[in-house]
């Protein structure tokens, strides 16, 4: 206890010297957007967004009625590997809206919230490079994603060395099986995004248990 | 259908009752407004004694306890909510404070209902709202083990023994008579309250004016909105001292059929109780039911009613620390709600009487201290009929009493084994003739007639006109005057039956038969009070039937000690609420309500105070017995 007050102490005081200031929300009191999304293929430069799904939470309130769903046509007609785990083909997406019409709207339904998803950086890549396509600008800075932070309480728990060596641990799968989290469907965007959402849920309350209480508090750790 | 997770919610709720009786589209339209709520193992749902929570949960994964800690530390589960099982019913319908501390005792999942939602299912689905009244009644069963079992606690939360000033809404809202309509409905909306009050010009009430008055008074009849609100106005005022008790409110509103009482301190308006606060303040609906009879237009429907008000009122408010000649009194406004209805009803199908009539009830209904179902004594008086129409008239009301009589058995209320009721030609009389049968009786004082009028002379009128029963009363005053020996007859009868304590305070239980090894609470207990204080507000002419309201007249008059009527008074509550626990714990096992208990089962405060009631009975009886030179009974 006392090291972890020492570290934090410190972390504090050199952030302080920065000039950094720090978001001292409760995480409880935050409002989330749980999103995923889902691609032709994972690469940046060619593959472009077929699904974006997303849910809202209030603080560690899942909020069902507030949710973000939409297919998206893609420009290029590149189907990349992805099809078989996502499933959805072409004929699914040829009368769905343009990324241009969707993404503003999917925007308005992010704004001011923290943003949260599993593996969330590749999610934040091809957002943030949709955004510029299009001359938009996402309307939040923090992300946070749960595959790390569930990385972090374990290790913080165990042993670094046996969390970093087993990273398979922090898939989607391994975790909605350890806290026995049952999907209602898997790789689909919304369903996906609905149980991030529980587990983000599990997790907000054992960072709180580490002591991990506030924005800033994360943010001290590196998680968002 | 992009709605997976909608679609996994409804799934789910689709199995939970009561949310199973929901179409899809009223499902979907219910998931949408759900929130996905997560407990830790250990942390609390609901903490008793807390403000109410803002939700209703289904538990979808994981489980919890519904539990209570006694004063000693010791935990008493009642009940383990698992998957599809709801959590915080009470509060969530009743908008009650938690009853139980309500944990998680794993990681849990629950789909949360935001409580207004929950409100509205309520008001638009029946089926929802009868599912929630079932659940009440299974709460009250629990709550009611759960009482047994903790006495330790000692903290019954005594909603309505709070005084009214407690839930009075603050200010009042005023106007003077001649404030306009317009004006006055303008401030109600602004206010956002149903009523108003008009004042005086010494701030004293005098009428009160609500929505139904302005619906039914102004719009209806299509009167000019600058009309003063002195000519539309409900008077008089009907009131209550600020620190009289909510039940006593409750009381008054079933008794006068209103909505809306004007709280006074020192006779100055101060706020406003609506029948809602008190439903709010009551978790179960008294004036609810009150209402429903009214409203019911067909005896049979009319059970259902009076199956509620027996079976959930009744040990909802002992649960609640009411005292038992409380919920009596209470109990007893019900079922001459029920009586006037079937009345009513059957004055439509046999046409108006011919003679004015009251109804009467005798015994323990005449003197309000029914609590579970008791036989049914009544009887009519009628007008006396003019000459040569005695035969028609008697006729119609001997009619009338078979058929109330039937319904009422009908209604769950039995028939009285020794004839004492209206369907017997001997309790249908003209007022003439009832006078002559009290003279009688008086007058030749044999076992029967004493008996007789032990259960007659107990008679209240419940229907028709009052004022008949009141002239029976003051007759039976005066010819009382006049008959001392009747009165050592009911003095011995009043003493005949010893309290069941014997040598050294040992309790004296049945030897043999069915009751072997338990006391009969009412004949040696109950029923000697009320035998002994009948006694004395005969020979002080003393009007009122209720055995605690006989003691408290009696007090006053200073007709017996202060400390006597006291004990007396004390005494009869207690086994008054012995009696309906114990009959409602053996309602509970499917067996038939009796007199008897088996004191061994009893707690040890329980017989305690048993026994010091038993010693007030045996002492009171001992006085009597000197004051009118009797013999010691029995032996």
């Amino acid at each position: 206890m006392s090291e972890q007050n020492g570290w934090r102490t410190r972390l504090a005081a050199i952030l302080r010297q920065l000039g950094i200031e720090g978001d001292h929300r409760h995480l409880f009191e935050v409002r989330y957007t749980v999103l995923d999304a889902e691609m032709t293929g994972l690469d940046i430069e060619q593959d472009e967004l077929l699904a974006i799904g997303a849910v809202r939470m209030e603080g560690p309130r899942i909020l069902v009625g507030e949710r973000f769903y939409s297919l998206i046509r893609p420009t290029v007609r590149r189907w990349g590997p992805s099809v078989p785990i996502h499933g959805i083909r072409p004929i699914d997406v040829a009368e769905a809206p343009e990324l241009r019409l969707v993404l503003p709207e999917f925007f308005a339904f992010l704004a001011g919230t923290v943003l949260v998803g599993h593996g969330v950086e590749v999610d934040r890549k091809f957002l943030e490079r949709a955004a510029r396509r299009l001359g938009l600008r996402l309307p939040c800075s923090l992300w946070i994603d749960t595959g790390r932070v569930a990385r972090w309480l374990t290790s913080h728990h165990g042993t670094f060395v046996e969390a970093a060596a087993d990273r398979g641990r922090f898939s989607l799968e391994e975790l909605l099986t350890a806290y026995d989290i049952e999907p209602p469907a898997r790789h689909h965007a919304l369903a996906d995004a609905f149980v991030a959402a529980q587990l983000w849920q599990r997790l907000l309350y054992e960072l709180i248990n580490e002591r991990i209480e506030t924005l800033r508090d994360l943010r001290l750790v590196g998680l968002c | 259908m992009d709605d997976i997770v909608l679609g996994s919610v409804t799934e789910f709720l689709k199995r939970v009752p009561p949310f199973q009786f929901l179409g899809e589209e009223q499902l979907r339209q219910l998931a949408r407004r759900i929130e996905v709520h997560y407990f830790p193992r250990g942390s609390a749902l609901i903490r008793r004694g807390e403000r109410p929570p803002d939700y209703l949960w289904v538990v979808v994964r994981g489980g919890v306890k519904k539990a209570l800690r006694s004063a000693t530390g010791e935990e008493h589960i009642f009940e383990v909510a698992s998957e599809g099982d709801l959590v915080g019913v009470l509060s969530s319908v009743n908008g009650l404070e938690g009853q139980l501390d309500d944990i998680a005792i794993e990681d849990t999942v629950c789909y949360a209902i935001p409580r207004a939602v929950v409100q509205e299912l309520i008001a638009t689905e029946p089926a929802v709202a009868r599912f929630f009244v079932g659940a009440l009644r299974e709460w009250v069963r629990t709550s009611l083990t759960a009482l047994e079992r903790q006495e330790e606690t000692g903290e019954g939360s005594l909603l309505l023994s709070a005084p009214c000033r407690s839930v009075a809404r603050q200010p009042l809202l005023t106007c003077t008579p001649e404030t306009n309509v317009r004006e006055a409905a303008r401030r109600m909306s602004a206010e956002r309250v149903n009523s108003v009050v008009v004042v005086d010009a010494q701030g004293g009430g005098i009428g009160i004016v609500t929505d139904w008055d302005l619906r039914e008074r102004v719009i209806a009849l299509g009167r000019a909105l600058e009309t003063p609100v002195r000519e539309v106005m409900s008077t008089p005022l009907v009131t209550i001292d600020a620190d009289q008790l909510l039940l006593e409110a409750l009381r008054l509103m079933i008794g006068r059929r209103i909505n809306h009482l004007v709280v006074t301190e020192e006779g100055r308006p101060i706020g406003m109780l609506t029948a809602f606060d008190l439903l709010v303040q009551q978790g179960t609906s008294a004036l609810f039911l009150a209402r429903a009879i009214d409203r019911e237009t067909r005896t049979e429907r009319l059970a259902y009613v009076v199956e509620q008000a027996q079976r959930q009122l009744l040990p909802f408010l002992l649960s609640r620390g009411i005292r038992a000649g409380e919920v009596a009194q209470l109990v007893s406004e019900i079922n001459d709600r029920v009586i006037a209805r079937v009345l009513a009803l059957l004055e439509q199908e046999l046409g108006p009487p011919p003679v004015p009539y009251c109804w009467l009830v005798f015994g323990s209904e005449g003197r309000r201290e029914q609590t579970i179902r008791t036989d049914q004594d009544n009887g009519i008086v009628y007008s006396d009929p003019p000459a040569g129409q005695e035969e028609l008239v008697r006729g119609y009301f001997l009619r009338l009493g078979q058929w109330a009589v039937e319904r009422l058995v009908a209604l769950g209320f039995p028939p009285c084994p020794g004839r004492y009721s209206a369907d017997n030609p001997a309790w249908v009389l003209p007022v003439e003739e009832w006078k002559r049968r009290f003279r009688a009786w008086m007058a030749v004082p044999e076992p029967q007639s004493v008996l007789n009028s032990l259960i007659v002379f107990d008679f209240r009128g419940v229907h028709g006109e009052l004022a008949l029963a009141t002239e029976l009363r003051s007759y039976v005053r005066q010819e009382l005057a006049h008959s001392p020996r009747f009165l050592f007859h009911v003095a011995a009868l009043s003493t005949a039956h010893p309290p069941p304590l014997g040598f050294l305070g040992r309790f004296v239980v049945e030897r043999s038969g069915e009751h072997k090894n338990q006391l009969d609470l009412k004949i040696g207990g109950t029923g000697a009070i009320v035998n002994l204080v009948r006694l004395f507000a005969l020979e002080r002419g003393i009007e009122e039937t209720n055995t605690l309201a006989r003691l408290l007249a009696l007090r006053e008059a200073r007709a017996i000690e202060s400390q006597l009527a006291d004990d007396l008074a004390q005494a009869f509550e207690f086994l008054l609420g012995l009696r309906v626990r114990v009959q409602l714990e053996q309602l509970q096992r499917g067996e038939r309500p009796s007199n008897f208990v088996d004191p061994r089962q009893l707690s040890s405060l329980d017989r305690t105070l048993l026994k010091e009631a038993f010693r007030v009975i045996g002492r009171t009886q001992a006085v009597v017995r000197e004051r009118f030179h009797l013999e010691q009974a029995g032996e």
